[in-house]
């Protein structure tokens, strides 16, 4: 029940927003009867809407559990895991997206492949070592050398490596 | 891109592949005629297996959705998710066999834990984890997998004689579409949503909103201007579904695997497949038969997927079965409905596709992306323009189905062998191939970026109970529908009475309000059913 009342106060911020966007959309001498801001505006209001009922549902639901219902009222008991195991990957992902116009992607994909295995739980060591150069030099060779995408070469280029 | 399937986002969905299948060496007439024209079809078709890489991507595809199918938390659709990025510079007919091949591969390797380690790897193996497993443990987990594997070769062959039957007749009726039948298309498909929603059907809408926003990022259809771009050109084409389906269903399964506990190990003695000797292939003709009917109605329809044939089929074979008492205890019977049943759907979920453009599942959905990435548009025009494209894709259907019962035996070792390493190293490769393949498709590190702000949002759409699919329905058919529905009221001059004048876009538009109707009122009597039994017991 609390999932669905966050869950709508969430979509309630995106309506909200996605409506305020609208207004920076520019009208035009060649738009239709409806305009380029028409139908996203029915989105918003259709969006709110489902919020604001999905919300009236959570509640109403929340005034009739009783003590020993089989539906819990807080069903975010063990989500925060989820999301704060999703945080580091996520991290690695930015992390990566940041630095590897600098590093080059051999570099940067043998970092991913260490950093998420060692965030899953592989031990540092020689093991862990193995499979990030491997893995690495496995993609370079992969996309780089075989189907001949330019991935980003980052300082390597300057020194007139790969 | 045809003007229905609109204008302004064409690069984000074709991605600036033109299709190379522009000589139509057949006219189009070889998917129209029976009888001579259909051999011609044929030969074209063994033609297009000499002269494309078509007989190499089918048994790839294949190995490639098996591996994919029996990692657990690797659905059908996210092995096809990881694919898609390679085959932007593949051939269009190799690339999308390889895709629909993945499918048909994915949904028998699903059945390799779930006998092995009692952890299905696809939903729809689900089903055949009740009586594989149990077989295992008695140490039939051989012939469990020779059954799964031999009953997944027959509805993948029948599912592709129903694909070949039914996707013309009801793709010829779309010739005669207007901008307003291509609109209520749209709503048709986006009905969908009804019986996709899960347990809320409030959170379904939700979700295919979300979707359909995303969509109206990019260039206006009718006036030009940009729309919620943010001053970015790397906008302007709008937002490629593939990113969407790539972040939506494969990282998001990654953040969440983050996680779990690693899952079970198969026991490295774990078996050869021993496939059904003659007496067992007579008993197992009734559950096929079963899986393979109930595969094709439930494959046909958008929005019942693999998962609900796989166990609506083993209810089946169990009420029809004369040995029911051995159902869930170890049945052969038991393995062999829903392994047929769910590799129809693999084939038969494309009758929908290629006929109207309307992707009824998961897969079908990444399958479309493939599709419209090298400028295939589903429908009538599929066939018109690009005969050779069709025929090549039911041929390499028919190799993989082929392929399926040589590398579902060969690549048994090698999945055991993967399914065995650790979930670490597992999802740092995982989430390296996606990186390094997201990255080809455009040079570009938005891409990267989108991806992984779709993947975050997949995430809390999981937590929150929102389904993903309907999001990706809406991302997929937003711009068709808004396009086509803008353009019909500049033709009648804004009165919406053009719909309903229009009598294929009323047929669809009170087809999708019965489906609507229909959804909702089994959702009614299910929860009714299902308050009275809780109230009995």
């Amino acid at each position: 029940m609390l999932k669905d009342l966050i869950g709508a106060l969430i979509l309630l911020l995106i309506a909200s927003g996605y409506y305020v966007l609208t207004g920076d959309i520019n009208s035009s001498a060649l738009a239709d009867e409806i305009g380029a801001a028409g139908v996203p505006v029915v989105y918003a209001i259709l969006l709110a809407a489902i919020a604001l009922s999905l919300a009236a549902k959570a509640l109403i639901r929340r005034r009739f559990t009783r003590a020993g219902d089989l539906e819990p009222i807080n069903d975010l008991q063990g989500e925060g895991r989820k999301l704060s195991g999703a945080a580091g990957m996520l991290a690695i992902g930015i992390a990566y997206v940041g630095a590897v116009t600098f590093v080059g992607y051999l570099i940067s994909i043998a970092t991913v492949i260490a950093c998420v295995a060692l965030y899953q739980g592989e031990r540092v060591g020689w093991r862990l070592a193995r499979i990030a150069i491997g893995g690495g030099i496995t993609f370079w060779i992969f996309f780089d050398r075989l189907l001949g995408v330019d991935m980003p070469s980052g300082f390597w280029s300057a020194l007139g490596g790969a | 891109m045809t003007a229905a399937w609109g204008g302004g986002h064409d690069s984000s969905l074709g991605g600036g592949h033109d299709s190379s299948l522009g000589g139509d060496s057949l006219g189009g007439d070889s998917l129209q005629q029976p009888g001579g024209e259909m051999i011609a079809a044929v030969l074209e078709g063994l033609n297009l297996l000499v002269t494309t890489p078509l007989a190499l991507a089918a048994p790839a595809g294949v190995a490639w959705g098996i591996l994919g199918g029996a990692l657990p938390g690797i659905s059908p659709s996210i092995s096809m998710a990881l694919l898609l990025p390679f085959t932007y510079g593949m051939e269009p007919i190799s690339a999308i066999v390889l895709l629909a091949s993945t499918y048909i591969g994915a949904e028998y390797g699903g059945s390799i834990p779930a006998i092995l380690i009692n952890t299905p790897g696809t939903n729809a193996a689900g089903a055949t984890l009740l009586d594989g497993y149990p077989m295992k443990q008695q140490g039939r987990g051989g012939e469990a997998l020779g059954i799964s594997l031999y009953s997944g070769v027959i509805g993948s062959f029948f599912g592709l004689l129903m694909l070949v039957l039914l996707t013309r007749p009801l793709a010829s009726l779309a010739l005669r579409f207007t901008p307003m039948s291509y609109f209520a298309l749209g709503v048709l498909g986006l009905s969908v949503i009804a019986s996709l929603a899960g347990k809320s059907i409030l959170k379904g809408l939700a979700a295919g909103l979300l979707g359909l926003m995303l969509s109206t990022v990019g260039t206006d259809p009718i006036s030009g201007v940009p729309r919620f771009t943010f001053g970015q050109a790397a906008l302007l084409d709008g937002i490629a579904p593939i990113l969407v389906m790539i972040g939506l269903f494969a990282v998001s399964e990654l953040f969440l695997q983050s996680s779990q506990p690693a899952w079970e190990k198969a026991p490295p003695e774990s078996t050869k497949i021993r496939f059904p000797d003659r007496k067992m292939r007579r008993r197992l003709f009734k559950p096929q038969l079963i899986g393979s009917v109930v595969g094709t109605v439930e494959g046909v329809i958008p929005g019942a997927g693999g998962t609900i044939a796989s166990f609506l089929s083993y209810n089946e074979a169990r009420r029809w079965s004369a040995t029911k008492e051995e159902f869930g205890r170890g049945s052969p019977e038991g393995v062999a409905a829903p392994e047929t049943a769910n590799n129809t759907v693999a084939t038969t979920a494309l009758v929908p596709l290629l006929s109207f453009g309307i992707p009824g599942s998961n897969s079908a959905a990444i399958l479309l992306g493939g599709l419209l990435v090298h400028g295939l548009v589903p429908g009538p025009r599929l066939f018109e323009e690009n005969a050779d494209a069709v025929i090549g894709l039911y041929t390499g259907l028919f190799v993989a189905s082929l392929s399926l019962l040589v590398i579902g035996s060969a690549i048994l070792p090698l999945c055991l062998w993967l399914v065995n390493r650790p979930k670490a190293v597992l999802m740092a490769f995982i989430y390296a191939l996606i990186f390094s393949g997201i990255y080809t498709i455009n040079y570009s590190l938005v891409d990267v970026g989108l991806v992984l702000a779709a993947g975050t949002v997949g995430l809390v759409m999981r937590i929150l109970g929102l389904p993903l699919l309907p999001a990706v329905l809406g991302v997929v058919l937003g711009f068709l529908v808004e396009s086509n529905y803008r353009r019909s009221l500049v033709l009648s001059g804004g009165e919406h009475s053009i719909f309903l004048e229009d009598p294929i876009a009323t047929s669809l538009l009170l087809v999708a309000a019965l489906f609507i109707i229909g959804s909702i009122a089994t959702r009614i009597w299910s929860s009714r059913r299902g308050g009275k039994e809780a109230s009995h017991a």
